[in-house]
């Protein structure tokens, strides 16, 4: 069964953007870290929002993510960007991702962004987070997890490693019962 | 010189207590507890005598823990959340230097040295250094006494617990930070089911 994941960098102070909305690591400096070759492998389709859609600047050739984009997005643009194929979903987080896994074909969907993670996390719809943890303080920016105030998210860890300083953390997320109790999803992982 | 070290068990989303922190509830209301299920981890006390069961990977960052300190830093909060360790810090009875403008006029007596420090962060960790002799500084927080202690450089090294659990508010332990961009070297990491130690060294400018 394909599994929907978070896949995202963040600085120690949990940070995703610096505060002038750079991303806090470009795909440059990325390259040769395992974990993001396997999560490209395991990838059929990716959910993102606005914004990181908007950083791409209209040209997705070279994207990390070579697979069907789903934008979760009030206002969809009036000329898609290049290099991909696009679907802009204006209804809810749970339609990108029921779009997304049928576009997968049974590979996993790659969660992208700050805002569609607070989202997804608020809806229960995440089944694991990846956090490429970036040993930097920057003080200021956009964080990563944000708004949750709907109560707490025990995680399972998965697994952890450094590569090249950056530390690769991969947890699983419990499924809420309405009651709020987790119950484990069997997931693998 | 001694090192002067952050040590903390945090969130995944970035907190040291949940939501509504008070002295029946130091680490608040809402799940804060899940930060230190790795201090209970095993089945053993450790140290004996402790509280604490920590098992593999988590007894060794114990034990650093006891092995490396020898002095604390502390907030007032935190001394008013945890009335004072009762006199006798957990860690080797060690001596703590609380920053307060307003020192307490009964601190509880026992096998610590409470000192309690009016003229700022700087001459807390000072002291504390002295203190410590050959071992390394603890600025044991709370939150405001870890921040203040960032913006004024003072911090050589970040031990973080990574708890696995998201507690969508309470007290945020990295914010609030006066830095442009701190890179910092990052050490081993250790990985249990509990809990993931990271390890972190200031790069001096």
């Amino acid at each position: 069964m394909s599994s929907v994941i978070l896949d995202m960098a963040m600085s120690l102070d949990g940070f995703a953007a610096d505060r002038d909305s750079v991303s806090l690591y470009p795909i440059d400096d990325l390259r040769g870290i395992e974990a993001l070759y396997k999560l490209i492998e395991r990838a059929g389709a990716a959910v993102m929002g606005r914004r990181s859609y908007d950083m791409a600047r209209g040209d997705f050739t070279g994207y990390e993510h070579q697979q069907p984009i789903f934008v979760l997005t009030h206002q969809p643009p009036q000329t898609p960007a290049r290099g991909l194929t696009f679907t802009f979903v204006t209804d809810s987080p749970e339609s990108a991702v029921r779009q997304a896994k049928a576009a997968a074909g049974g590979k996993d969907v790659v969660v992208i962004g700050p805002s569609v993670a607070q989202q997804m996390l608020r809806h229960g719809l995440l089944d694991e987070i990846w956090i490429r943890l970036v040993p930097v303080l920057l003080g200021d920016g956009l964080r990563l997890f944000d708004h949750l105030d709907y109560g707490r998210i025990r995680l399972e860890p998965a697994a952890a490693n450094n590569t090249r300083g950056i530390t690769n953390l991969r947890f699983g997320v419990p499924i809420r019962t309405p009651a709020g109790t987790p119950a484990t999803k069997g997931h693998s992982s | 010189m001694a090192d002067v070290v952050i040590e903390l068990s945090m969130s995944l989303d970035g907190f040291i207590a949940g939501p509504g922190d008070d002295q029946e509830h130091p680490l608040g209301k809402r799940g804060g507890e899940h930060l230190f299920d790795w201090y209970l981890s095993g089945s053993e006390p450790h140290p004996p005598g402790t509280m604490f069961k920590p098992e593999g990977a988590n007894r060794a960052a114990v034990d650093e823990m006891y092995a490396r300190f020898g002095a604390f830093v502390s907030g007032r909060r935190t001394y008013d959340i945890v009335n004072g360790w009762q006199g006798t810090h957990p860690v080797n009875a060690a001596p703590v230097f609380i920053l307060t403008r307003h020192p307490p006029s009964n601190p509880p007596k026992g096998k610590s040295k409470l000192n309690f420090v009016t003229d700022g962060i700087e001459s807390a960790i000072d002291q504390a250094r002295s203190a410590a002799g050959e071992k390394d500084v603890h600025v044991a927080g709370g939150a405001n006494v870890v921040q203040q202690a960032l913006n004024a450089g003072l911090i050589d090294e970040l031990q973080i617990h990574l708890a696995p659990v998201l507690l969508g508010g309470g007290v945020r332990l990295l914010d609030g930070l006066d830095v442009r961009r701190v890179t910092l070297v990052a050490g081993p990491v250790a990985v249990s089911s509990s809990v993931t130690h990271l390890t972190y060294r200031v790069e001096r400018q």
